[in-house]
């Protein structure tokens, strides 16, 4: 019981709420608030923040090289997210179909990689590509010209690590809309004289678009905010936003751009958030 | 056609294998290798564990782990005291600001870790707060929270409530039947979600690396200065290896306990 | 404590509302100590959120309620004398039988040894010797039940409620549990108070019973009350199966009124007080094991109708007969079944005449007035 009679809330409703509503609001909202802040402030002549109010770091990012690093950025989480989809449908719709026995330990080792370390499971991929990498020595044993493709395609590398990092995100919505439509669906298309393809173009695909659709975002959120793989993949000299913006707070020490670069990041994630929560519901979670 | 759609089932067996291989291959290839008996890690010289050895005698090493373990239980006590409570509330009570309380415990989910490391490093730097083990827990609750919630919450629905009312029934004041009935019935969610945080914590590199001071690191931070510094070593294979299989292990258990009725 | 009061239970204008939802109307209940007392209705009616107010989980809207005599307004439930036998049982799945019987007492800090002794006493009671240390998972549904009975009577309460306790049972062993429930409930001699959507379980269990529809009482009374005189059409056609004849008054009679039933020509006796005048349309109910079914025809005068079997079914117990009257009036009769050698069952198509005992009517208000 949320209220009493009278309509006061009751003793056990503050005691849940205000620990984590205070926790939230310290080490949160404040932070997220001050770096808003800042991103209308000006840069130190020795870093730091000077308090006079501009929208010189938002125009900043006009500039051609920050624009170009934005774009590319949004270029690579999208053809990830392509790729996740490409692979990831299938997947899901043969998961769906599989028998149940299989079908637990399929999810389950879909699943665990995607909770481990990623830092980890990046850097196993960096073992793979580098240059003299075990790539490199299968091609060359075959007698192929070696790829190298960590030193000569550091975005493909990066989007190849993208895809292995959040093709867990994709199968699992995608699975989820696909697992709960009932078979008899398919054999009433069937039955009413639909082709495989095109029960599957008319009753499959749409009614597993919401999973289309929260799959995507789900891999598009982080791929477009990704630090990790391409700091590790281009060794510090490969940029993708996320890594721009780590530069503002480390070498380059110009905290307001930075912090305006984070805005312009977060609101497109947040638009991908609000997306995904109009598409599942936000109780769903 | 039976023809056609077996063709078709052996090109969604095929994809499945593929993308399988995928997901596992690097992984294997980094556990096998960190048996290599050779310094140049990519030709294979024969099985060896002189890398665990070495790694058994870095000081260095135990150090960051120690650090790793501190940071990651302190961190996980905390997340899972507070996500349990914001479980029970949205769960349990609807009130003015209901939304806006979720979308603050929810959003650092899908706020990119940079994002958060960096707002977090600037408040620090803004209310000159000394770096070290706190300010690392900090944002390590930050991150873990909403995890907590989520799990416990998927356990609170399953919850019966009518077993809380047969305690009233039977004379258990509020606290007496939180503490016999339901608490003892999500349990397996809240240490299910405990687990879930301490592993996010003993992996998270983003936050660490930019709320840390100088002098407290941890082990995924040493991974990465150790790559950094002289690239793929057999050493930085066998660490890996031993972070990948923890975070398995406490992976499958935490599962294992969000499934256990 | 004044003995009158032990176990009494007073409810005074309660009404319960949820958002635009009255679920409880303004209801007035006074329930005897020691009473088996039942809560009847079909789902919704308002009977089992009756029950949540007396433990306490729900507080009423307006009006009061009296335990013993005390207004309970504002006591929370586990401050209550009384106690609750859930629906579902609501069986704590992490404890044992024993530990899930003892919960009360615990709670009530009795030493270890009280409670332990006091668990095994009612586990007998409830013949479960021996399961103690099972969890209820383990335990059939028959089982799970007396062990809610069980949790619920070793707190001595001076009220038991019960929410349709044996709903989750099937057929052969709620009529046993019904036995045990009656047997119990005159051993621990507290009132019981019942909700049930089954009427025959009302029936046979019930000292008396609350008829509820749409959040109100329409009639308390005993079984034998409530079936000989059913106050409306509703209670009427809930207890028991009734015919109902929609009439017009013709005329009076001594102690009763004549009849005109619509669709048929005989007029039709009915004992009834006055109050009512000619014309005035009404409704006559009989119960089908009141009539008699005959190809011969009475000595007139006769009190009855005169049609044709178009339905015979045999139903062990009886013989049900669907008689065509006319075309709007239908009559269900039930013969007692005395084996086929002494009464051949009335084939179908017969003319046939239903006759009954003045007395056996019930007059009730038209639905339309």
């Amino acid at each position: 019981m949320t209220r009493d009679a009278r309509g006061r809330f009751s003793r056990d409703f503050y005691i849940l709420l205000i620990p984590t509503l205070m926790w939230v609001i310290c080490f949160f909202v404040v932070p997220s608030g001050l770096m808003l802040a800042t991103s209308f402030a000006q840069r130190g002549t020795h870093g730091g923040i000077v308090w006079h109010w501009t929208l010189g770091n938002y125009a900043a990012l006009g500039q051609p090289l920050y624009g170009k690093i934005l774009l590319n950025s949004l270029f690579i989480a999208a053809c990830t997210t392509v790729a996740c989809l490409i692979l990831g449908y299938p997947l899901a719709y043969y998961l769906a179909r599989v028998r149940s026995r299989w079908r637990n330990v399929l999810l389950l080792l879909l699943v665990v990689p995607f909770w481990t370390n990623f830092l980890v499971r990046t850097y196993a991929w960096k073992f793979i590509l580098r240059t003299d990498g075990l790539l490199d020595r299968v091609f060359t044993a075959l007698h192929l010209p070696a790829p190298d493709l960590l030193y000569q395609h550091v975005q493909f590398s990066v989007f190849l690590g993208l895809v292995y990092g959040y093709l867990a995100f994709m199968v699992l919505p995608l699975y989820a809309s696909l697992e709960k439509q009932d078979p008899a669906l398919l054999e009433a298309a069937h039955d009413l004289g639909a082709s495989p393809l095109a029960s599957f173009r008319h009753v499959t695909l749409p009614l597993s678009l919401p999973g289309v659709i929260a799959g995507s975002i789900l891999v598009f959120i982080p791929s477009l905010g990704a630090y990790i793989t391409p700091d590790l993949f281009g060794g510090g000299k490969y940029l993708m936003v996320g890594n721009l913006i780590g530069q503002q707070f480390g070498a380059s020490l110009n905290w307001p751009f930075g912090s305006a670069l984070s805005y312009v990041l977060m609101t497109l994630v947040l638009l991908g958030a609000v997306g995904y929560f109009r598409m599942m519901g936000t109780e769903e979670i | 056609m039976p023809t056609r759609s077996s063709a078709l089932r052996s090109v969604f067996r095929i994809n499945a294998l593929f993308i399988y291989f995928f997901l596992y291959a690097p992984i294997l290839v980094l556990l096998i290798f960190s048996f290599n008996d050779s310094r140049y890690t990519v030709s294979w010289q024969g099985f060896s564990l002189r890398w665990y050895g070495a790694l058994f005698q870095n000081s260095i090493l135990w150090e960051r782990c120690l650090n790793s373990l501190i940071i990651g239980l302190v961190a996980t006590l905390i997340a899972t005291v507070l996500g349990t409570s914001a479980a029970l509330l949205l769960e349990r009570h609807r009130f003015p600001g209901r939304g806006a309380y979720m979308a603050a415990v929810y959003l650092p989910i899908i706020m990119p870790d940079i994002i958060l490391a960096i707002s977090l490093s600037l408040f620090y730097g803004l209310v000159h707060l000394p770096r070290g083990f706190a300010t690392i827990i900090i944002g390590h609750v930050v991150l873990t929270l909403p995890f907590v919630t989520i799990v416990v919450r998927a356990r609170l629905r399953g919850f019966d409530r009518q077993l809380e009312e047969a305690a009233a029934d039977l004379g258990a004041n509020e606290w007496a039947t939180f503490r016999r009935v339901t608490l003892p019935l999500i349990a397996p969610g809240i240490l299910g979600g405990a687990l879930l945080a301490f592993t996010l914590s003993l992996d998270d590199f983003v936050l660490t690396f930019f709320t840390k001071g100088v002098g407290v690191d941890t082990l995924p931070v040493l991974i990465y200065s150790m790559q950094r510094k002289f690239g793929v070593t057999p050493e930085v294979n066998a660490i890996s290896s031993l972070l990948l299989l923890n975070s398995t292990l406490f992976v499958l258990l935490s599962l294992r306990l969000q499934k256990h009725r | 404590m004044n003995r009158s009061m032990q176990g009494r239970i007073e409810l005074r204008q309660v009404t319960k509302c949820f958002g635009a939802v009255t679920a409880v109307d303004g209801i007035s209940l006074d329930i005897r100590g020691g009473e088996f007392f039942s809560l009847l209705g079909p789902s919704g009616c308002g009977k089992t959120t009756t029950l949540r107010l007396i433990a306490g989980f729900e507080r009423p809207t307006t009006g009061e309620i009296l335990l013993e005599g005390v207004s309970v307004t504002g006591i929370p439930p586990h401050r209550r004398n009384v106690n609750t036998v859930f629906q579902s049982y609501a069986l704590f799945p992490h404890l044992t039988v024993e530990e899930n019987i003892g919960f009360g007492l615990k709670m009530k800090r009795l030493p270890k040894s009280e409670i332990n002794l006091q668990v095994e006493d009612v586990l007998s009671l409830v013949k479960l010797t021996g399961l103690g240390e099972r969890k209820p998972s383990e335990l059939s549904g028959g089982q799970q039940q007396r062990v809610a009975l069980a949790r619920a009577l070793v707190n001595h309460p001076a009220i038991l409620l019960l929410d349709e306790p044996l709903a989750a049972l099937d057929l052969k062993l709620r009529k046993q549990m019904q036995i045990e429930l009656k047997v119990l409930q005159r051993q621990v001699g507290i009132t019981f108070v019942y909700v049930t959507h089954d009427q025959g379980e009302a029936l046979s269990l019930s000292d008396r019973i609350a008829v509820m529809q749409d959040g109100r009482v329409l009639q308390i009374g005993t079984p034998s009350d409530l079936y000989e005189h059913p106050n409306c059409h509703f209670v009427a056609d809930f207890i028991g199966q009734s015919n109902f004849f929609p009439a017009t008054v013709a005329g009076h009679r001594e102690g009763g009124l004549t009849l005109r039933l619509t669709g048929a020509e005989s007029l039709i006796e009915v004992p009834a007080e006055c109050g009512y005048h000619p014309g005035q349309e009404v409704i006559l109910a009989v119960r089908p094991e009141r009539l008699q079914i005959s190809t011969n025809p009475p000595p007139p005068p006769f009190n009855g109708l005169y049609g044709m079997v178009s339905e015979v079914m045999y139903l062990g117990t009886l013989l049900q007969y669907t008689v065509s009257v006319s075309d709007s009036l239908q009559v269900l009769v039930h013969q007692p079944n005395l084996g086929s050698d002494s009464t051949p069952p009335i084939p179908r198509a017969s003319k046939v005449y239903i006759t009954w005992l003045p007395e056996h009517g019930i007059l009730l208000e038209s639905m339309t007035s």
